[in-house]
């Protein structure tokens, strides 16, 4: 598999763990000038942009620590301007889905 | 030479008629002068109508004739002309400056009233405030002293077409540098104004933070991202939903 398709099988399976915990799907790469959002999606009535890492198996480190100050900057900028659009007045959150030897996590409000 | 006398007669002629029209592009500002006001400033505003970008307003006060050749309305003149004379303006007057209102403000006033603050932003940064002000067809309400809203300002008053000359030329340098940070969009060319590559590009990469959201155009780019029209229309059911429920309790 090469970087794309792990990407995007990573995706699809944070996808799934999204929807075994309830979440509704929005919208999937949500590509903006200003970055990228892997997926939006409603916890209840609380917006979540989602980030995933999909990290290779078997390496090591926290993979909520791999999004950095920087991309944590773009996405807070990219989601509140989506916000600003679709929902000035909800409540929002950013979790991460992290892949350890191809088992997926879920961190609700990894980072705020 | 018949050829070259007549060439000069015309060459004359032309001279002549900028030196009229420069004469009436003083008619208001001399008539203000013959009241009393020896500083008379002129106000004006440019990028209403692009889609992204600042408003920006320009205010220049003089104490006499601007007596630059080829000065206008800054949309009757060509580029080039316009950032010599922006210099000169600025290097012939008695005080100058520039107030800008940005993307969120015209979003939540209205582009009318962010136009407006840009105005009031240019006069409290003047050094030298005007005691006798000529607009553009507007009326400020904060500003205290006389002034004066002129029909077709830009054309019709010196200070007013030198303000939106120098306010042009400023708004024109922001977009440049926009450019830098959205190369997407071409705003270097069409300074955020709704051309056609303008309008491509909005649609092909989405909205940038410096789209001005209230704008239609714009709004439909939003509307058309993945998933947004559907999560609007579950937005809006949850809400008229929840409504109720919010009252009876």
């Amino acid at each position: 598999m090469n970087r794309a398709e792990r990407g995007r099988a990573g995706e699809d399976a944070a996808v799934k763990l999204l929807q075994a915990h309830g979440y509704r799907i929005v919208a999937r790469n949500v590509r903006l000038p200003g970055g990228e959002i892997d997926v939006i999606a409603r916890d209840g009535d609380t917006v979540v942009f989602v980030e995933v890492k999909a990290r290779a198996s078997g390496s090591y480190g926290s993979a909520v620590g791999a999004v950095d100050g920087r991309k944590r900057a773009t996405l807070r900028a990219v989601a509140s301007d989506w916000l600003q659009i679709a929902a000035p007045r909800a409540r929002a959150r950013f979790d991460v889905v992290t892949f350890d030897r191809g088992r997926a996590t879920l961190h609700r409000g990894a980072f705020a | 030479m018949a050829s070259t006398e007549a060439a000069r007669r015309k060459k004359r002629n032309t001279a002549q008629r900028e030196r009229r029209r420069l004469d009436r592009l003083h008619a208001f500002e001399e008539r203000a002068r013959a009241s009393g006001y020896l500083l008379v400033g002129g106000i004006d505003e440019v990028g209403r109508g692009p889609l992204a970008g600042p408003v920006v307003a320009a205010c220049v006060v003089t104490d006499g004739p601007l007596r630059l050749r080829g000065l206008n309305d800054s949309k009757q003149v060509l580029r080039e002309v316009r950032e010599s004379l922006s210099v000169e303006i600025k290097a012939n007057c008695v005080a100058w400056a520039v107030g800008e209102a940005c993307v969120r403000e015209i979003d939540e006033l209205n582009i009318y009233w962010a136009s407006i603050l840009a105005m009031e932003r240019a006069l409290a940064a003047l050094h030298v405030p005007p005691e006798y002000l000529l607009t553009d067809a507007v009326r400020i309400k904060s500003w205290a002293g006389p002034q004066e809203p002129v029909i077709k300002g830009d054309a019709k008053c010196a200070t007013v077409a030198a303000a939106s000359i120098v306010a042009k030329v400023h708004r024109d340098a922001l977009l440049v540098a926009l450019h830098e940070t959205y190369p997407q969009y071409g705003f270097n060319q069409h300074k955020g104004y709704a051309s056609p590559q303008h309008i491509a590009a909005l649609n092909a990469h989405g909205p940038c933070a410096e789209h001005r959201r209230a704008f239609w155009r714009v709004r439909a780019a939003w509307d058309a991202l993945p998933g947004m029209e559907q999560f609007v229309a579950d937005e809006r059911a949850a809400e008229e939903t929840a409504e109720p429920e919010a009252v009876a309790t």
